[in-house]
């Protein structure tokens, strides 16, 4: 019987392992269950704070849509018959170290 | 004397003075890693053959590592897991292809903790990294063995990278040199990703000039990494500085000898002419620092990590260690409809309380030093039992990289165990030269850097 609600329930972990494409053994539900709820609970420190009003940052940096010009590199790239031929990207890598 | 246990520095000097060969530095280092590695267990892969040098220029003949999430070409990435065993990767990261333009010479991967998750590197699929100052110790994390092999004289820089204070913390633990650059400063091209807004790439070093050295040479926007950029600092030049000391990084739980070992240092620093003087300033949210970085951090991660599905390389999810999994189970959570608002969304705004705690502080002192950690190393499997405590590690060192910003670790001192303390000074964004200028200042007048562990 628990005697303090966990904040992550059995079926919600393994509904979220499934999301994540992950399998648990029964003992992984169990020990994550108890260590998630707390740090979950630890994440509820966020809401002594009062933050209505504040834009979210999603990065720091400012910058805003980088982009370079649609034009192919010339310099890459070979035409040939209204195609363009350039070098594959993969081929067999032989180890340079075992 | 040993010519792996040079600097970065000397060794370049005694290359181009022709006091040693290149080939005659690889073997040396090379004979000390077969040496000391088993010990620590600082590489995941080392390369017992040098390819020949890519380019000759500054670091011409160097042995150069790198934390083992920096893809190298044919020369396997693991990420320090399973998942990535066998992972030979078909190009480099633009950080290692810049080395080895200049010259660098390829000597191995450091250990980490998988996918950069933890702060002792006790997460790795292939072994702890001990710490070279007592085995029994961590060496740090998640950066943990390119930390131990600076240390232990087995490489002369090593590229780690810093999402929480996983260059900085192994750094202090380990008596060496890291510098967490302006997010963006360093390509993040070829680096597996753990929090996209949140990773740094940046150099490890056993000095803060040979550090200079690396960071010169990296730094820099690529056009493969759309987040990166370089701006002028306005502060630059500026002859005499303001030293900013937050008391919220000082409360009582720190480390008596820690404490005592950042306050001489603060005393050192204001006998440099660079120095203006030191005041008291606050950073309120600091305390509000974890909470706000492993929730923003868990969601990335959680997507980041998505990409692994063993069908087109790697092994698949069921060889993912138990941090991964409990990360990604978090970060899933925190992005799913329902709790989005309530985690996420809030996690960012109070990212942005954050960042202007240090724009509102930047406004009255230029650089700010703290301590990097409450405490010493601590014992191998004192914190892996509890993820919140293992967590709480990072409390020092987290606020940096929500804000963006440069910070440097360098040694401060010992504490009566023989146990290195470093501590870190950091500025506002784009004042990597401001914070290198002060930190080699130091270790003209300080000579904490220069002590090895009793293991070499």
């Amino acid at each position: 019987m628990q005697t303090k609600k966990q904040r992550f329930a059995e079926e919600q972990v393994l509904h979220l392992a499934k999301l994540a494409r992950l399998t648990l053994t029964d003992e992984e539900i169990n020990r994550f269950q108890a260590q998630l709820s707390s740090i979950l609970e630890y994440f509820e420190k966020l809401k002594e704070l009062e933050t209505s009003g504040v834009k979210e940052t999603s990065q720091v940096t400012g910058l805003l849509n980088v982009i370079r010009a649609d034009q192919a590199d010339e310099a890459c790239h070979l035409q040939r018959g209204g195609y363009y031929k350039t070098k594959a990207i993969f081929e067999e890598v032989s180890p340079t170290q075992k | 004397m040993e010519i792996s246990k040079l600097s970065l520095r000397q060794a370049i000097d005694g290359l181009v003075q022709k006091k040693f060969s290149a080939q005659e530095l690889f073997d040396a280092t090379l004979a000390r890693i077969r040496k000391l590695n088993p010990k620590i267990n600082a590489f995941i892969t080392v390369v017992e053959k040098p390819s020949p040098s890519a380019g000759s220029g500054p670091l011409s003949g160097i042995p150069f590592s790198t934390k083992d999430i920096f893809i190298t070409k044919g020369i396997r990435t693991t990420a320090a897991s399973r998942v990535l065993e066998n992972y030979l990767p078909e190009y480099d990261a633009t950080v290692v292809a810049k080395i080895k333009e200049a010259g660098g010479v390829l000597i191995g991967k450091e250990n980490c903790d998988a996918w950069g998750h933890g702060s002792s590197t006790e997460n790795s699929d292939f072994g702890i990294t001990k710490n070279p100052y007592d085995l029994e110790r961590v060496a740090g994390g998640s950066s943990g063995g390119s930390a131990a092999a600076l240390a232990c004289d087995l490489t002369f820089l090593s590229i780690g990278e810093d999402t929480g204070g996983s260059i900085r913390l192994p750094a202090s633990f380990c008596n060496v040199v890291g510098l967490k650059p302006t997010y963006g400063r360093i390509s993040r091209y070829g680096s597996i990703a753990m929090a996209s807004s949140l990773d740094c790439v940046g150099p490890m070093a056993k000095t803060v000039e040979d550090c200079e050295i690396v960071f010169n040479l990296i730094a820099g926007p690529d056009p493969y990494d759309a987040t990166s950029l370089e701006k002028e600092n306005p502060r630059q030049s500026k002859a005499k500085l303001q030293i900013g000391v937050p008391k919220e990084f000082f409360s009582s739980a720190l480390d008596g000898e820690v404490l005592q070992s950042v306050k001489s240092a603060l005393q050192k620093l204001q006998e440099l002419p660079e120095i203006e003087g030191i005041d008291e300033v606050s950073l309120p949210h600091t305390e509000y620092g974890i909470a706000t970085y492993y929730l923003i951090q868990t969601s990335e991660v959680s997507s980041n990590l998505a990409r692994y599905d063993g069908i087109r390389y790697g092994l698949g999810r069921e060889f993912f260690g138990d941090e991964a999994k409990r990360r990604i189970i978090l970060g899933t959570f925190t992005l799913s409809a329902g709790y989005y608002e309530a985690y996420y969304k809030k996690a960012m705004r109070v990212r942005t309380l954050i960042c202007r705690d240090f724009e509102e502080v930047f406004k009255k002192v230029d650089l700010l030093v703290a301590p990097v950690s409450a405490t010493v190393a601590f014992k191998i499997g004192e914190r892996s039992g509890d993820p919140l405590q293992m967590y709480l590690s990072d409390v020092l060192t987290v606020t940096a990289n929500l804000a963006g910003i440069p910070a440097l670790v360098l040694p401060c001192g010992f504490n009566q165990a023989g146990l290195p303390i470093g501590m870190q000074i950091m500025g506002p964004q784009f004042s990597e030269k401001t914070l290198l200028r002060v930190g080699k200042a130091y270790q003209g007048i300080t000579d904490w850097h220069q002590r090895k562990p009793k293991l070499s």
